[in-house]
């Protein structure tokens, strides 16, 4: 079992560390899970497919969105600013989220690509996952003429 | 194909550097948005196309779409009350939020809109439609992909639609939607035998099952839930005329039977078609399906409906009774429920000619304005969850790996 003591250190693949508080921390499923199975004398926590700038954004969301007496407005804000980063740090956090199973944190991300490919021309969905376009022009104007009445 | 399911992770010249998406998420995004982005997207590249065409994607989409309180997956079908028809869709989330100056869309009907429409199931987002009254027209469509499909006749002719009723539905374990068709047959003695035919979409050919006896099944298409289709029937043991519910498992094509719950002034032995059917109060019953709940339909006539749920699945019956809609005046005539909200607390429903919201906490109906359909009224609604299954499963074999 975990010793007794009040922080846990989480630490990334690239060695840098984060102290968190244990009832933070273990509000996640899997730290909880770790933290339970684990006998992790040392309190610390290798989280190995998560970098240190990724960590240092997740940590900043869950620290904001366990204060206590924080309101829904507040929240609010707080998380237009957080999401405000690149396609692929955005991509980053959701990675994190996902191994650390963060529902919420997962689910505020997906919802904001959602936002940002809603009602955009195909270039830029293109521009925000980093496809290709793969098609010759023939390919593409067929495929659209299949579906015409979708681009009405 | 493989090829193709591969996200590119290289952009073009200057740009920063942008991750190889795992598919993964980009299934969990693309799950989110409505059938008529998708269609867009399919232009965004080979692998999306792909990627939207397959069936394990129409799957995992399906799943968001289908869940009871995603509203903006969900669409009102309206069709008019004369003929020739007029069909429009609405998200259902703009009908119980902007109940006036409703945005329909204009669907364009797949068959002639000057034929009747004998009887409609719905599954998976997919339609099968009856057209005509004498002949054997049945359609698979697809409203959010404006796909549809013919089907082979069952060879049917002898019988009047009037005698016919359908089910229609999914086979998971086969991945095969099915459509049954059953005429009743009866002889001297009023015995009814009830003839059964499936068509499987998979092998695009009906089939001849075993007859069900000394049952009539009610004219109402089937209810599909939980891989079965259930019908409203009434056997017939030789002195009386009890009801219950007949299931069939798509599956193994077994028949099951489900209790009813006892519900007040219901006669289980009361013969058909008895004289008293319009009088004021008198109970009439039908099966029906809320959210992912089978229900019934109790309408005592002109008095109020209640509705009663199933809310664990078994042959039991765990019924409750979950809200009663009063017919006050302006209501009707004839009440059928299309959607509840998650609490019960709102209902919305076709009265006959309008489709109406019921607040039960202020036991108030509101009427959806809706100006295109021109004071025409509306003669059917039905609430479906949008998807991508085809009507001609051609994209089955298509699945991309999970990476």
């Amino acid at each position: 079992m975990m010793s007794l003591g009040k922080l846990i250190t989480l630490k990334t693949n690239d060695n840098e560390e984060f102290k968190l508080d244990k009832t933070v921390a273990v509000k996640l499923e899997i730290i909880k899970n770790i933290v339970q199975d684990v006998d992790c004398t040392s309190n610390v926590i290798p989280l190995p497919n998560i970098d240190g700038k990724t960590m240092t954004k997740v940590v900043k969301y869950w620290k904001k969105h366990s204060e206590e007496g924080v309101t829904e407005v507040q929240l609010k804000n707080f998380d237009q600013d957080f999401l405000k980063m690149s396609h692929s740090e955005l991509h980053d956090v959701h990675l994190a989220a996902k191994y650390l199973d963060d529902n919420q944190l997962k689910e505020v991300i997906i919802q904001e690509f959602l936002d940002r490919i809603k009602g955009k021309p195909i270039e830029e969905i293109r521009e925000v996952f980093g496809i290709v376009n793969d098609y010759t022009p023939e390919e593409e104007e067929e495929v659209r003429r299949e579906n015409a009445w979708a681009f009405e | 194909m493989s090829t193709n399911n591969e996200m590119k992770n290289t952009i073009p010249n200057d740009q920063i550097h942008i991750p190889n998406f795992p598919l993964e998420i980009i299934i969990e995004i693309l799950s989110r948005l409505p059938v008529k982005s998708l269609l867009k997207f399919k232009s965004v590249s080979k692998s999306w196309l792909s990627l939207i065409s397959s069936s394990h994607f129409s799957k995992s989409h399906l799943n968001i779409s289908s869940r009871n309180n995603n509203l903006s997956h969900k669409n009102l079908l309206l069709l008019s009350m004369y003929l020739p028809h007029t069909l429009y869709s609405c998200t259902l989330y703009s009908t119980l939020h902007e109940k006036s100056n409703l945005c329909l869309n204009k669907l364009n009907f797949p068959w002639n809109p000057s034929n009747i429409i004998a009887g409609v199931s719905l599954c998976n987002g997919l339609f099968l439609i009856c057209i005509g009254m004498y002949n054997n027209n049945l359609y698979l469509w697809n409203p959010s992909t404006r796909k549809n499909k013919s089907l082979p006749s069952s060879s049917c002719t002898k019988y009047s639609r009037c005698d016919v009723t359908f089910g229609f539905g999914y086979d998971e374990f086969n991945d095969d939607y099915k459509v049954v068709e059953i005429y009743g047959v009866y002889d001297i003695h009023y015995v009814y035998d009830a003839n059964i035919k499936i068509y499987s979409l998979r092998s695009n050919s009906w089939k001849i099952m075993k007859k069900y006896s000394d049952a009539l099944f009610s004219s109402d298409s089937g209810v599909f839930l939980n891989g079965c289709v259930h019908w409203a029937v009434a056997h017939n043991d030789g002195s009386c005329i009890y009801w219950d519910i007949v299931s069939l498992n798509l599956k193994n094509e077994k028949f099951g039977n489900f209790a009813l719950p006892s519900f007040d002034g219901f006669d289980h032995s009361r013969s058909l078609g008895d004289s008293s059917d319009f009088e004021l109060g008198t109970m009439n019953w039908s099966l029906g399906k809320l959210g992912d709940f089978l229900c019934l339909f109790c309408d005592y006539y002109k008095v109020k409906l209640d509705v009663w749920i199933m809310k664990e699945y078994n042959a039991k019956g765990c019924w409750i009774k979950s809200v009663s809609l009063p017919y006050v005046r302006g209501v009707g005539p004839c009440i059928s429920p299309l959607w509840i909200s998650d609490i019960g607390g709102e209902v919305l429903l076709h009265d006959g000619t309008r489709v109406m919201v019921y607040d039960s906490k202020n036991d108030e109906y509101k009427c959806l304005e809706i100006c295109e359909m021109n004071g025409d009224g509306v003669g059917a609604a039905t609430v479906y969850a949008e998807s991508l299954v085809s009507p001609y499963l051609d994209s089955i074999e298509n699945t991309p790996e999970m990476q």
